[in-house]
């Protein structure tokens, strides 16, 4: 099979569709649970304190930029919601059009360059919370963040995303080749040993 | 060099036709994914756990839900006396304390097997005498604290009832007493068959007959294997 055909058939469009799945699954999956600790109080804070303080509690990627619009932290909650669910989104999409238009010999356009390069960031939500495991680690009393399923699922979706567009940047830039078309070519004459 | 278009690949003509017929619906079938996705899997998690994507503790087979329900030969139930109402009056009308003129001092002692397993505090100048099922000695939580050994104290030491171990036919019997500088004065005697009672708080209201200076007690049997979160719902639930 043609390079073009195991670039249509093959592991691009696998990578665009787990990706999709993935990225639905990791806005609505637990991304963590906040498990408060209190050192040597925990028994009589858990007593005392109403539930509301001591109850782990759990996030996804909804709603926590939810629970952060909630809060009036509206700047963090749109910037959050703009690279994990905006952003994501947008350039699935756009990747999908990239994926199409190198299959119909076309250019992918400046779109999808933007959306290929800007792609780092969508692992903003994954930095997010990593940094919070590690602050709330440094924090008294034993408290934990848990890192859920949701996150990973939506770390896998950006990681394939992004190997999806290296791989159409990588044959849109080859694909003129004859070699790499599927096309049959005569072989370049050898030349002869010095 | 060749532009891709016109490549002659075997498939490249349809390619090329489905490909610029609509290059957007690629795209828009993904973005449907997408959503497919977020969608189905909120159904499913609200299906299959809590909103917060945790188990919910209903599902655990030792959880007891809140509603009363017989209670069950071979186990251990926390039982409390919650509260005792005393007549204004005792029966042959006399004042409660006669030299001060105050409210009733109540306390109640519960008996198993014939003899004593648990003494209320007492509730000082009180006609409706409440005791909560959790409790701790402010003194005890101050020097804990100051001392650091304040974690070490266990939950079961603060629940103020007493385990029985219900079988068939198991009885207990609930005195309820006046507290007197003198001579503390028996209210009522309240002999309760277990095995006949129900989880959570029953109330008995009793008739001048029945008891003369008694006039309701709520009396409540909690599971002890309740988790300590329903038990403290049900603590909250005064």
């Amino acid at each position: 099979m043609s390079v073009r055909g195991v670039f249509k058939l093959g592991v691009i469009p696998v990578f665009l569709l787990l990706s999709s799945i993935a990225l639905g699954l990791g806005w609505i999956g637990p991304c963590m649970t906040l498990v408060p600790g209190f050192g040597v109080l925990d028994g009589w804070v858990r007593l005392f304190v109403p539930d509301e303080f001591t109850t782990p509690k759990t996030y996804s990627i909804f709603t926590g930029i939810v629970a952060l619009w909630d809060e009036n932290h509206r700047g963090l909650a749109a910037l959050l919601a703009g690279f994990s669910i905006a952003f994501p989104a947008i350039k699935l999409a756009v990747m999908g059009y990239g994926h199409a238009a190198v299959v119909a010999g076309k250019q992918t356009g400046t779109a999808w360059w933007l959306a290929h390069h800007a792609g780092k960031f969508s692992m903003l939500d994954v930095l997010v919370v990593a940094v919070l495991v590690i602050a709330v680690k440094g924090m008294p009393g034993n408290s934990e963040v848990v890192v859920g399923w949701g996150l990973w699922s939506f770390a896998i979706s950006v990681g394939l995303s992004m190997l999806a567009a290296i791989a159409i940047a990588w044959v849109e830039h080859r694909v003129d080749h004859p070699m790499l078309s599927g096309e049959r070519v005569t072989p370049l004459p050898q030349t002869p040993p010095a | 060099m060749a532009s891709p278009a016109k490549h002659v690949t075997p498939g490249a003509a349809a390619d090329s036709t489905s490909g610029s017929a609509l290059p957007w619906l690629w795209g828009l079938t993904l973005l449907l994914i997408v959503g497919g996705s977020a969608i189905g899997g909120y159904a499913w998690l609200e299906n299959t756990a809590g909103p917060d994507g945790t188990v919910s503790a209903s599902s655990t087979p030792d959880a007891v839900p809140l509603e009363p329900q017989t209670l069950r030969i071979g186990r251990d139930y926390y039982v409390q006396v919650k509260l005792a109402e005393l007549r204004e009056t005792r029966a042959d009308d006399d004042p409660w304390d006669w030299w001060d003129e105050s409210a009733p001092d109540v306390y109640y002692v519960m008996k198993w097997q014939d003899v004593r397993v648990f003494e209320s505090v007492v509730r000082k100048d009180d006609f409706v005498a409440r005791w909560d099922l959790l409790g701790a000695d402010v003194r005890d939580v101050v020097t804990g604290v100051v001392t650091g050994s304040a974690a070490e104290m266990d939950i079961e030491s603060l629940i103020n009832a007493q385990a029985i171990h219900v079988e068939d036919g198991t009885t207990i019997t609930i005195e309820i007493w006046e507290s007197d500088r003198l001579d503390d004065q028996l209210v009522a005697t309240l002999p309760i068959k277990l095995a006949d009672q129900r989880e959570g708080t029953t109330r008995f209201r009793f008739t001048d007959e029945e008891q003369p200076e008694l006039a309701r007690l709520d009396l409540t049997i909690i599971d002890c294997a309740t988790p300590l979160p329903e038990l403290l719902e049900m603590v909250g639930q005064r």
